[in-house]
Formats: C-alpha cells, structure tokens, sequence
C-alpha cells in the first residue's frame, strides 16, 4: 500500500502541534520563558532607541555639532586653588574679551541661571526652572513660541520686564490656558508672560522653563560682573571645531591666569556621552534578556528530555509501526521550537507595549522596527532550535525493541 | 509451493554478554507462505521473542538469511527497514502499545500518515477498519477509556489498516481474560480465512492450537509441530 513517506516536515509539525495540545499548562509555562526573554529584549531595544531619538532631536534643539558650551567647573584641584584664591569662574565680562580674541566664533549666548525659589505668582510658588539669556538663544537653540504677546527683539534686549514659559508654567499660572500677558514675580519683581514655548509634550525639558531677558535680569538682580551658568559659541565653521575649542580653552587658561575653572564641552561631546549612557543601560537590560533567553532554553531542554523519558516507549511503537528516525527527530526538534515561538511571538506582542502605551508617561517615545520584530522572532526559534536538538537526536537514536521493553 | 511471504536460513543470533557470545537462536530454518496462519509456541526465555523482533525487522540477526517476499533484508539500512515495517508489517503487541493520548480512531490513524497516505483515502480506510471490528462507536475513547478486549482490536486494527503483507502478533492475548481471548483468536480466525497472512507467538497451547502451522522454539532452535 502506498509509498512510503519521509514525513517531509508538515506531518511532523501535526503530531508535534498534537503531542504539545496534550499538555497545554506545561507548554505555556515553558514558552513563558522565551516570552519574558524576547519581551524584555525587545522592550530594552524600543526604550534605548526612544532614547537615542530623543537625544538626536536635543543634539539638533542645542545647535548642532557647531555649538561648544563653556561651564564653570565643578572639580578645580587643590594645587590650582593654592596657585589662585578667589578664581574669577565663569563671567559674563568674559564674553566681550572672547568675542573680540576669538574670531572663528560668530554668535555668543551667554546663560545665567535663575533659582527656582526665586519665579512665583501672586498665588504662590511655581515649578519652574529660570535662565536668563540673550534673544539669540531662540535662534541657536531653534526654539518656537506656541503665542506671544508684545514680544521681539527690540524688547527683548532692552531689557523689558518680559519672560517666555513653558506650557507646564503657564498652567500653573492660569489653568484656562490665559497665561499670556499675566505676570510672574521674579524675586519680588513683575515680569509679563509675552510668549509661550512650543514644545513636544510633557516630557520636553522647556515645559516648566522660565526664559528672561539677559539685559533686565542684570540691571534688577545680578549688578556688576555676574557668574554665567553657561555659555553657549557656535563655530562659524564646521571644520574648525577641533581648533575652536583648543583656543577658547586657551583663551579661559589666560583670563583665568591658569587656573583650570571651566569646562569645554562640543555637542558632539554631549552627545556621545549620552550614548555611553544608553549603550550601559542597554547593555544591563540585555544581560537580564540573555538571563531570560538562557532560562527559557535550559527550561526547554529540561522539558524536552523529561518528555522524551517519558515517551521511550511510545516512540519505540512509533518507530514499529514505520517512523522513520529522521521524522522523529524532526517531531521532536519541532515541539522545541513550536514552544519557543510560541513564546517568542506573544513576546513580540509585550515587547511592543512600551511604544503603544508608555509614550505619554516617558521623557522619550518608545521606538521598535519591523528588524526588531524580526529579531525576537529569529532568537526564538534559534532557542527553540538549540535547545530541542539533544533531545531530538535522543528520540531518533532510539532503538525500538529496547525502547519497547522501558 | 507458492512464494513465501517470510523466510529464514540458518538464522542465528547471539547477545554479548562482556566478552562472552550468549547465543540466543540456533539455525533457525523457517518460511510461511502467502495466507498461512502459524504460530509459535515456546515458554519464557526459550528466544521466540527474539525471533519475532528479527521477523519484524524491529532487531538483527547474527548470522543467517532473512528474506521478506524474497528480499534478504540483513542488509538494508535502517530508514529501509523502517520502510519495510511501515509498508509490509503490522504489529500486534501483548500490551497492546497504543499511544495513551491518542484517541483510537487517530491511533489507527497513524501507520497511514507514516506511509504519506492522503487525508480523504485514510478516513475511508480507518472508518472502515474500524467498522469491520467493531469499533465504529469507540473511535473518539481515549485507549484508557475502553475495555482490554476493545484496546486490542484496535490494535488489530492499527496492524491491519495498511494491508500489510504479514500480521506478527506477540502474545496478543497475553493480557485479556479468556472469554475476550476468545473474542480475539476468533478475530484473527477471520482475519486468516480472509487471505491475511498471520503469524503469533504464544506459550498457551489453546491459542496455538487456532492456527494452521505450528513450531515449537526450546532453548533457542525451532521444530514444526505436527
């Protein structure tokens, strides 16, 4: 009667599909390894490249690759400190001295910052974090208004008493949305709200700012010579970065009389730092997922071979009544990977959750890629593959008078 | 003399036990013949098992010939002889081995998907085994769900679904009370006046006495019993 079958791999993956619906709970708790590995390997993946995007969007907001940002060093050694009492830091008379030694810089914008505890409204305290800059930092920073009321240049650097907020500011000003031309009191001084950031959600860190003009922040409050909590230069060209951020720190090294008191930093800097961040991050969440994978698999082999002891002798009347060892093998090697995939797939499903349901709630927009999909798709059934061969091979070397007997 | 369906010369076989040869069968000369009905009889431990594993292609012999239909299967390979059980040979074992978690229906099922029947013609075939034994009702039970008599005719069943050239049976009323063991020897009875070739071993005297060609294996050589 008929001609006999190899089994290809479709009768194979039936009686697999049909020895796992045996044991429904056993197969489900076995591929819940595979799921929390590809899962978590997966959420890792979309919470980095959120990340990474989030970063590329501020590296752009911050001006690019042309931009240095000078700050006052937070680590100046004792021996300096001996060298030089009283280190000027970082002042604002240093932007006119830099601007004229300093050529290869065409655009300066210099920050001071403003205590929290100083910005309120007549009803109180506000959260809110203050700088106090020059109008140019709209343009570096690439930064847009959502409205504006009486605001421009002109008024900008003559020093009115206006501010640019946040929208997290302006609610706490008028939850109606009627912030604009209300007042702030910045330390005990009336500034009118003439614009409003716009910004990309909650998240973004210009929400609760409170952006004040350089020029009245220094007649009101900070008189004489007052200490910059930043200053932002951007190279006028691209090619001289390298060179530009030697000269203005050996430009700082003369102001300073040597005394190594700010810090040089290029975006770029800033960037790869954050990356490094990332990369960590990453490499800590994909320790856990490879903890998770390697559980999952070693779960697998363990279920398989206990399994297969149990199955001795039906796969010895299997083989007695014509089963090749080949489609054994395929039969068994497929109950491994039909649980990990399984597994593998509803992992897929969680590892999307973070983009489809955390966007609102993180400081970044969670990212996954088809590739990514494709990954956790490929790891489990390299895992399933892996750790059902040893097994597999077991069940095909069976020798069925033996296997009959057990 | 018409062409025998199984055929040995000189067959012998022998277990090592360290260094030592245990010799198992002596010389077996033995052949059956399209439609015949033989069993073997013999007590425990006397090699008749041994002799039907190498019978069923399930194990070796040490020397000798074996031919099935006139092929010498001593040296085929073990995807052949694998082969040679799914398409020539239908089991019939003392404990009936049927797989606990299959139904009845798709244990009987199984030698057809091993042989790459298609889906319609095995649904014929099994309904109507089946059917010819009774167990056209109890194709959804579970083996553990039905009584030991039904178990081993729906192993009979399995044994027989493919046509197979010759039905070996083991014991194959070894473990049934005697009113099912004569439900079962009437069965196989049938199954021979039909034309199927049969061959059993047994150490009960009343079952041998049901078939037609009788051997008696002691202490590992075989004689025919008149």
């Amino acid at each position: 009667m008929g001609t006999v079958s190899t089994g290809g791999w479709l009768l194979p993956l039936q009686l697999s599909i049909r020895e796992l619906g045996t044991h429904v709970v056993r197969s489900l708790v076995t591929a819940s390894a595979v799921l929390f590995g590809v899962g978590s390997l997966l959420i890792m993946n979309s919470l980095s490249r959120g990340m990474e995007d989030s970063n590329q969007k501020l590296y752009l907001q911050m001006g690019g690759a042309q931009v240095l940002q000078a700050s006052p060093s937070t680590a100046i050694t004792l021996a300096q400190q001996a060298n030089f009492s009283g280190s000027p830091g970082l002042r604002l008379s240093d932007v006119a001295i830099l601007q004229a030694n300093l050529p290869e810089f065409n655009l300066w914008v210099p920050e001071m910052a403003v205590g929290p505890g100083q910005i309120r409204t007549s009803a109180g305290r506000v959260r809110a974090m203050g700088t106090a800059s020059v109008w140019e930092r709209f343009g570096l920073l690439g930064e847009e208004f959502s409205s504006t009321e009486g605001l421009s240049p002109q008024a900008w650097d003559a020093g009115q008493p206006i501010a640019v907020i946040g929208p997290q500011v302006a609610h706490q000003v008028d939850k109606t949305g009627g912030a604009l031309g209300k007042n702030l009191i910045v330390s005990g001084i009336q500034v009118r709200i003439a614009g409003i950031f716009k910004t990309t959600g909650s998240s973004d860190q210009r929400s609760y700012e409170v952006a004040l003009p350089i020029s009245w922040y220094r007649t009101t409050q900070a008189k004489g010579d007052p200490p910059l909590s930043l200053l932002r230069a951007q190279v006028t060209s691209l090619g001289d970065v390298s060179r530009a951020e030697r000269d203005l720190a050996g430009e700082f090294l003369v102001l300073h009389r040597g005394v190594r008191d700010v810090d040089i930093s290029t975006n770029a800097d800033l960037l790869s730092d954050s990356r490094k961040s990332i990369a960590t991050m990453s490499m800590v969440t994909l320790l856990i997922a490879v903890v998770a994978l390697l559980s999952g698999g070693v779960g697998i082999l363990n279920i398989q071979f206990a399994s297969l002891s149990a199955r001795v002798r039906e796969l010895g009347v299997c083989k007695a009544l014509g089963a090749r060892s080949g489609l054994l093998f395929r039969q068994m090697l497929l109950e491994s990977v039909v649980i990990s995939a399984a597994g593998g797939m509803v992992g897929c499903l969680v590892g999307v959750l973070p983009e489809a349901f955390l966007s609102h709630a993180l400081p970044w927009k969670p990212r996954l890629t088809s590739g990514d999909l494709l990954l956790g798709v490929a790891i489990s059934l390299g895992l399933g593959t892996l750790a059902g061969l040893l097994p597999a091979l077991r069940a095909a070397k069976l020798e069925p008078v033996e296997a009959m007997q057990t | 003399m018409s062409e025998p369906i199984l055929e040995t010369r000189k067959l012998n076989k022998s277990y090592q036990l360290g260094n030592e040869p245990v010799p198992v069968l002596h010389d077996i000369d033995f052949r059956l013949e399209k439609g015949q009905y033989g069993a073997i009889m013999g007590p425990s431990g006397s090699g008749k098992s041994t002799l039907l594993n190498i019978l069923g292609c399930l194990d070796k012999a040490t020397t000798g010939e074996y031919l099935i239909e006139g092929k010498e299967v001593g040296g085929l390979s073990q995807n052949q002889l694998a082969d040679l059980r799914a398409k020539s040979i239908g089991f019939v074992f003392q404990s009936f081995n049927l797989l606990p978690r299959l139904n009845l229906w798709q244990n009987v099922e199984l030698p057809l998907q091993y042989l790459g029947i298609g889906h319609a013609e095995r649904h014929r075939l099994v309904d109507e085994v089946l059917a010819k034994l009774g167990l056209a009702e109890r194709g959804e039970h579970l083996p553990m769900e039905v009584s030991g008599g039904q178990r081993q005719r729906a192993a009979i069943a399995r044994a027989l679904v493919k046509r197979p050239a010759i039905l070996l049976a083991d014991e194959p009323t070894g473990n049934l009370d005697s009113t099912t063991t004569g439900e079962v020897m009437d069965l196989f009875g049938e199954l021979s006046k039909e034309g199927n070739t049969i061959l059993l071993i047994t150490h009960e005297q009343s079952v041998a006495d049901r078939a037609s060609l009788r051997w008696q294996i002691l202490d590992g050589r075989m004689e025919a019993i008149a």
